[in-house]
């Protein structure tokens, strides 16, 4: 069965009198303990239709069902990383994990939730920085928390929202390969499904399942693509394949192929 | 050879000269009638109990912030009494009965203490009464107002008209309503430190980062959580700008209102003695207000500090 089923999202924004259609008809599934990755240039309303998955924005027409069931509004079954700004900058490193698990695991004890947000800080490898606060730390750093958080809090799907889009291409490198080696973990079987946020085709094809490209103005699913690799995965090895280079030949040339059709078809000056 | 410049400049520093030159002014002839053949003991055990200070935090203070911060506040100490004591008792530049050396007004402050205790701490009750009533209102208040977005524009227009108001006004109101004229000062005081602490938060609440909302939505986060763990955070440093402005206008209408109609505060006291023209107690209730009020801003800029210490520097 699949874990999350988007139906015919629509979403209409009345701007300055004129209606603006930010989603139509988007339509796709996730199946449980997949990655999937949305792709699209800047304004196709991705993330706009993640703050729906999110449950933080409500779509004009069409429903969203996780285990079959409708969602409404925000849950503790969605764990969701923002690009920027997910930790509150009050709390220490540790206290916002923490406060993340006693959000989704009622009536734990204090001192189960400060071992728990010890043992994921460990995890991304910021044993050493738990009492920093976000101000201290560097934006890779944060967004380590930031994922450290979710996963902690152990939820069924993970949402994330281009979480490495305003780090540095370096860091962007090591956090990806975070992301890759706790995702596809040791225990291959109860895997969280994730929907993952990007306009980095590398980054999509290297941590993904399956890819959903859309087209902008009005948003619209332009193609579903299968990621071919064998998991785990290696960047290093994988990149050098000759397999990889045709792949993302092929999406970029139907990435940049929406845009073409979009301004005619016809002189495009890159 | 830098440790040892370091070593030099703890003996020899503006301080150390300043307190040098004290003592020596003290020799210096007196030219008034009550300071006359007078020897200055208060002075010497006032600068010398400075000093002493000064020397101990040098000697064993880690901190070079602290060390700084003492050096700079004694030697500004130092100087306006040097400029004093020549100014009165050594040049007799001042009338003489309007402006008393700090040798008289140390002396005074000395006898009168136990008066002047008992002044200070009802000054303070006063205070603590009106302004902390102030502060857990006008936050409460603010909160709720800032959270309710169709309250909003409404209860910016009418607080931008209140807080205009200059709350001394209400006195006259205070003291036909009210039975006690206790009641009338902290209800002054209430009145006067309400209105910057209520719009401060209200603004600082209302213009919360969507962002923080947003986090805090995604993970659930029920309502008094939600205003505890994040709404508050938020908007602490401006909740700080309004209580301090708070504090500064209590300050005030505190003395305002002790020296229009009250009994008993360190305003009474200065109002009674003006009534006898008692210069040297004047100065010494001017003086004491001074110190309480450095005394509590910096141990609400303490308690700022603390609070807002996850803020980058």
């Amino acid at each position: 069965m699949n874990k999350i089923e988007i139906k015919h999202i629509t979403v209409n924004y009345a701007d300055k009198g004129s209606l603006f259609t930010a989603l139509e008809d988007v339509t796709f599934s996730v199946g449980a303990g997949e990655f999937v990755s949305i792709i699209g240039s800047s304004g196709c309303g991705k993330s706009t239709l993640l703050s729906i998955l999110e449950g933080i924005n409500t779509p004009s027409k069409g429903t969203i069902l996780i285990d079959g069931k409708p969602i409404e509004g925000t849950g503790t079954d969605r764990g969701v990383v923002f690009q920027q700004y997910s930790l509150f900058p009050w709390m220490s490193a540790r206290n916002n994990v923490a406060f993340g698990i006693k959000q989704a695991k009622k009536g734990i004890s204090r001192a189960e939730r400060m071992k728990i947000s010890d043992e994921f800080l460990d995890k991304v490898g910021l044993k050493s920085f738990k009492n920093k606060y976000p101000s201290q730390l560097s934006g890779g750093m944060q967004q380590r928390v930031a994922i450290a958080r979710a996963l902690a809090m152990d939820t069924e799907i993970l949402l994330m929202d281009e979480p490495f889009g305003a780090i540095d291409a370096k860091n962007r490198t090591v956090l990806q390969e975070l992301l890759l080696k706790l995702w596809e973990g040791d225990g291959v079987q109860d895997k969280k499904t994730v929907v993952f946020v990007t306009h980095d085709i590398d980054e999509a094809i290297l941590l993904s399942d399956r890819i959903v490209m859309m087209s902008a103005s009005p948003g619209k699913v332009y193609k579903e693509i299968t990621v071919p690799f064998k998991r785990p995965r290696n960047r290093a090895e994988l990149v050098q394949t000759r397999e990889y280079g045709l792949f993302r030949n092929e999406l970029i040339s139907l990435f940049y192929g929406d845009i073409i059709n979009k301004i005619g078809g016809e002189e495009v000056v890159l | 050879m830098k440790y040892k410049d370091r070593k030099f400049t703890r003996i020899l520093n503006i301080t150390n000269i300043l307190y040098i030159l004290l003592w020596l002014v003290q020799l210096m002839p007196d030219n008034t009638v009550e300071d006359q053949g007078k020897f200055t003991v208060y002075t010497v055990v006032f600068m010398s109990a400075l000093e002493a200070v000064f020397i101990i935090i040098s000697l064993f203070g880690y901190k070079k912030q602290l060390y700084n911060t003492a050096k700079s506040i004694i030697s500004t100490v130092f100087t306006a009494l040097l400029l004093w004591i020549l100014a009165t008792a050594k040049f007799n530049i001042l009338n003489e009965s309007m402006f008393p050396s700090p040798e008289l007004v140390l002396q005074q402050l000395a006898e009168d203490h136990s008066r002047l205790i008992n002044d200070a701490l009802s000054s303070l009750q006063t205070l603590a009464k009106g302004y902390l009533t102030a502060v857990v209102s006008g936050i409460i208040l603010g909160s709720l107002a800032g959270m309710s977005k169709k309250l909003c524009d409404s209860i910016a227009y009418i607080t931008s008209f209140l807080k205009l108001i200059p709350p001394i006004v209400y006195i006259p109101y205070a003291i036909a309503c009210l039975p006690y004229y206790s009641m009338v000062s902290t209800f002054v005081i209430f009145v006067a430190s309400f209105w910057p602490v209520f719009s401060c938060t209200f603004s600082g609440v209302s213009n919360v980062d969507k962002q923080y909302i947003d986090s805090a939505n995604v993970l659930n986060v029920n309502v008094i959580s939600r205003i505890w763990n994040v709404i508050l955070p938020a908007s602490l440093s401006e909740i700080f700008i309004g209580c301090n402005q708070g504090l500064a206008y209590s300050f005030i209408l505190l003395t305002s209102a002790e020296m229009i109609g009250g009994s008993s505060g360190i305003g009474y006291y200065i109002k009674y003695y003006s009534d006898f023209g008692d210069f040297k107690r004047i100065i010494v209730g001017i003086l004491v207000i001074g110190v309480i009020i450095s005394i509590l801003t910096f141990l609400i800029n303490k308690l700022e500090k603390y609070l807002l210490r996850w803020k980058a520097k």
